[in-house]
């Protein structure tokens, strides 16, 4: 066990955990950030996807250990106004709700690093993430909708 | 929190379950500036608080089909209150919100609740007009609700329904109460918001495995890969070494439960999941591996083509005499179809958290049969079930997956050895590893037709490991089969036989279980005969649907029918909607389908092309009709619809369970595929047909006609017949 400091939505925390444990589990298991989703623990679902200094990751894949001063940022720390999550409930997204933490973070920073993605740059960002009650169709046309915000 | 002052009980009503009590006023300001109120409860489902908030209970579990929404409005719009005074809480299990109705199973609660949960807000809101008549000393009949207030409609007074629910609470609760008509509806029939969004979308939504209560621990079990398997010996040294891991021991089922499907295993308990998860991985286990390693896909694909290729063992219907039009007829066809076994994969894996204690017991529950759950629990705590609370948590996906109690069983079973609260969880791989898949089955049909292109005799001959197989006396077929569903009774020379291929891989059902089978058979092999006519597919199945409406039995014991009318009303509408007969261009096609389920018709257009040389397969479009009679909440039954389609995708595309030497293949989305967006059709349209029948299930309904109306589409474009799912490179044919 060791001793890490960690930044995440701007908020400082000590956590006394292996220095190999994974992100995704320091926020459920220590921090109760629940918001960031576990769904297969290695890096093919994309619900627990954070973003590392604006850059969407895989929290299941990233020890601790590694994280050093950078800045996290999980689904409870967007601001309520961003053009995403207005979009995300104008459009009805979420059906049962599990991955979309992690679709949110991803298309977030899409929109982060491009104002106006077209189909082939969404169908990018948007691969790593899987959403078993099917609402891509949805998900698409809410990130269409967000930049024209 | 709302506090909870003020609890009036007053009645029963005849529905049962259901008892009065009441509270306040409309103001109107957003929910989240409100403070606390006081809360009067009118019924189980239904209380107002100071504030004007209604707060409804949903009684089924929420799974993502959208019940938190549908059945919730049925209140609100016998209520006559503005959907944004609303605030959905999640009903408890109980015989008070139905007991075994509380279910996420067959696309039934809007069938079930349908009226009961109407009637919940129709006496409130006549609770609210006597009230107020007896306030303004006017009769009855000079009062009408609207938007939370009655109003006195020979003046322009009106009274909040907080000013009134205490008094309408102490009223005799009155027995004939009248429904809204149809015409006045406000709410249902339309798109209404989620009552959940912005809990999913900040986060604070609280799924099962996002429980925490005080002093819990965290536990998983380590299990063979082989069902059947018992554990030899087992080392726990390592595991225990592993910080965090409070202990370790066996989980055994030696007849104390006698549900199936429960693996044997040594269980980690840990003060986190990932002290849990190195614990499970430091285990040394030696198993006893058991009868089950003789088990593979390869032996089920050769007994199951050896099945069908005889007469069936059962026969499921028999109308005319089919053989003798087989022996005797020059225009037939045959061909064999497949469907492999498949998981059920929801985004959160199955998880259950425990807090037993000494007298009494809580529960956070992800069942989809939470009843069920509950009368199990008791029996095994030996806790009358009023000792136990049984909450539902919301639900990461279900598809049939809770329906099975297995992991209930198993959280259960360590709860009870470790005595404090437990969240209890599975893997992925658990997840993948040890569920009970769809039945595997083969389907050969054979059919003939005279020289006017009409059918006249259909042999469906289907082998498989049905998931009946594993109960005692009842006909392994009869999860199988529906003998009424069309072509029957559209021919006069119609057989259903079935053979049961013996397997003890566990199935259960998945997302309109044994239809999601039969209609990709069904409805390819009418492709086929369309084509084999040299009809358009849409005008051969309108033909043999013939003019006018004919209803026919289809389940005797619920009562209900198949109609020929609706069916061709949602093929047609699809049909029209897509532009069936537009001019595509090459390697490009269209693919029709259509298909009844749990009393709803829905029909689709896949819209696809084929890149041959590369065996690439792009879904350009879904167009669907359905026809679920009253509509409750219209974005909900489009959102289902699109859900469904892209879960007949992927089920289609790429997904397929196979086992070897009694162990799964697949164990992660790595090689267990789910449809990912670049994959996903960019266009869904969804239409539907208005036609006032009782109000249906959407949440599977459209899944069956997927499969089919996609692989039609594929022989639309480029001539490949699919026949084996899933497509995987099939149609890399260069």
């Amino acid at each position: 066990m060791a001793l890490f400091q960690i930044l995440i939505n701007n908020q400082k925390y000590e956590v006394d955990v292996e220095a190999n444990k994974p992100l995704l589990w320091v926020l459920r298991d220590e921090l109760s950030l629940t918001g960031t989703k576990y769904g297969c623990g290695i890096g093919q679902c994309g619900a627990c996807t954070v973003h590392l200094n604006g850059t969407p990751i895989r929290s299941c894949g990233i020890s601790i250990s590694t994280l050093g001063d950078s800045k996290i940022t999980t689904i409870e720390g967007l601001k309520s106004d961003n053009p995403i999550l207005k979009a995300w409930e104008e459009i009805n997204v979420p059906q049962c709700g599990y991955c979309q933490a992690g679709q949110i973070m991803s298309a977030v920073a899409l929109l982060n690093n491009n104002e106006n993605p077209n189909d082939k740059e969404i169908d990018v960002a948007m691969n790593g993430n899987i959403c078993r009650c099917g609402t891509y169709y949805r998900m698409r046309k809410a990130i269409k909708t967000a930049v024209k915000k | 929190m709302i506090g909870r002052r003020d609890f009036i009980k007053t009645s029963t009503l005849a529905t049962g379950g259901l008892f009065l009590g009441v509270n306040l006023s409309c103001k109107e300001k957003p929910l989240e500036q409100l403070g606390p109120g006081e809360l009067h409860d009118f019924n189980a489902y239904l209380s107002i608080d100071t504030n004007g908030i209604v707060q409804i209970a949903n009684p089924v579990p929420e799974i993502g089909q959208g019940v938190r929404t549908s059945l919730p409005m049925l209140v609100a719009e016998e209520l006559s209150v503005d959907w944004k005074n609303i605030k959905v809480i999640q009903a408890d299990a109980g015989m008070r919100y139905g007991g075994y109705d509380q279910r996420a199973a067959g696309s039934n609660s809007v069938r079930i609740y349908w009226k009961p949960m109407r009637l919940a807000g129709a006496t409130a809101r006549e609770l609210l007009i006597m009230a107020a008549a007896n306030v303004w000393e006017i009769p009855r009949e000079n009062c009408f609700a609207s938007g939370g207030f009655i109003h006195n409609k020979s003046d322009k007074r009106s009274l909040g329904y907080g000013a009134l629910a205490e008094k309408a609470a102490l009223l005799e609760v009155p027995q004939n109460v009248e429904l809204k008509k149809p015409s006045d509806f406000k709410l249902i029939g339309k798109s209404v918001s989620n009552p959940d969004i912005k809990g999913i979308l900040n986060g604070s939504a609280v799924f099962g495995q996002d429980v925490r209560i005080p002093n819990m621990s965290y536990a998983s079990m380590e299990k063979s890969e082989v069902y059947g398997a018992t554990v030899k010996t087992f080392d726990s040294s390592a595991a225990l070494a592993i910080p965090g891991v409070q202990k370790v021991f066996k989980v055994a089922f030696h007849g104390d439960i006698e549900r199936p499907f429960c693996r044997e295993g040594v269980a980690v308990v840990g003060d986190s999941v990932w002290a849990v998860l190195k614990g499970r991985k430091a285990l040394k286990i030696e198993w006893d591996l058991g009868v089950n390693i003789k088990e593979s896909t390869e032996s089920l694909h050769q007994n199951c083509e050896n099945l069908v290729g005889r007469k069936g063992d059962s026969e499921v219907k028999n109308d005319g005499d089919v053989y003798k039009l087989l022996n005797t007829s020059s225009n037939k066809l045959e061909a064999t179809y497949h469907l492999p076994f498949i998981a059920h994969v929801p985004m959160e894996t199955v998880d259950c958290t425990i807090d037993l204690r000494d007298d009494s017991c809580e529960i956070w529950s992800t069942s989809q049969v939470p009843f069920a759950d509950l009368n199990f629990l008791s029996r095994f705590f030996e806790l009358p079930t009023e000792k136990i609370t049984l909450h539902l948590t919301r639900i990461g996906g279900g598809f049939g997956r809770r329906l099975g109690p297995d992991y209930t069983i198993e959280a259960a079973k360590v709860a009870k050895e470790i005595k404090k609260p437990v969240q209890y969880f599975w893997t992925r791989e658990d997840d993948i590893q040890f569920d009970a898949y769809r039945p595997f089955s083969y389907h050969k049909l054979m059919a003939t037709w005279n020289d006017n292109g009409q059918l006249t005799s259909w042999l469906h001959r289907q082998a498989g490991t049905s998931r009946y197989a594993f109960r005692p006396n009842v006909e392994p077929y009869i999860s199988e089969f529906f003998p009424n569903h069309f072509p029957a009774n559209l021919t006069p020379n119609f057989r259903q036989e079935y053979s049961l291929a013996v397997s003890n891989i566990n199935r259960s059902l998945i997302r309109a279980p044994g239809n999601n089978s039969l209609a990709f058979a069904v409805e390819s092999f009418t492709d086929e005969l369309a084509y084999a006519n040299n009809s358009d597919p849409l005008e051969f199945r309108l033909n043999l649907l013939r003019d006018g409406n004919k209803e026919f039995p289809f389940d005797v014991e619920e009562g209900t029918v198949i109609s020929t009318q609706r069916m061709k009303d949602v093929l047609q509408l699809a049909a029209e909607k897509a532009g069936w007969s537009k001019k595509l261009p090459n390697s490009s096609g269209m693919g029709i389908a259509g298909y009844f389920t749990f009393d709803s018709y829905v029909a689709h257009v896949a819209e696809v092309s084929v890149d041959r040389h590369n065996g690439i397969l792009t879904v350009h479009r879904f167009t669907s009709a359905v026809d679920c009679g009253q509509v409750l909440n219209v974005d909900g039954v489009k959102a289902q619809t699109e859900g469904a389609i892209i879960d007949g995708l992927s089920a289609s595309l790429f997904q397929e369970v196979t086992i070897f030497e009694g162990k799964t293949n697949e164990n992660n989305f790595n090689n267990y595929m789910v449809l990912r967006m670049k994959d996903a059709p960019k266009a869904i349209d969804v239409h539907i047909v208005d036609n006032g029948y009782p109000p249906t299930g959407m949440g599977e309904p459209p899944y069956p006609p997927v499969a089919p109306a996609l692989c039609n589409a594929i022989y639309a474009a480029c001539g490949i017949r699919i026949r084996k799912l899933p497509i995987k490179n099939q149609l890399k044919t260069f």
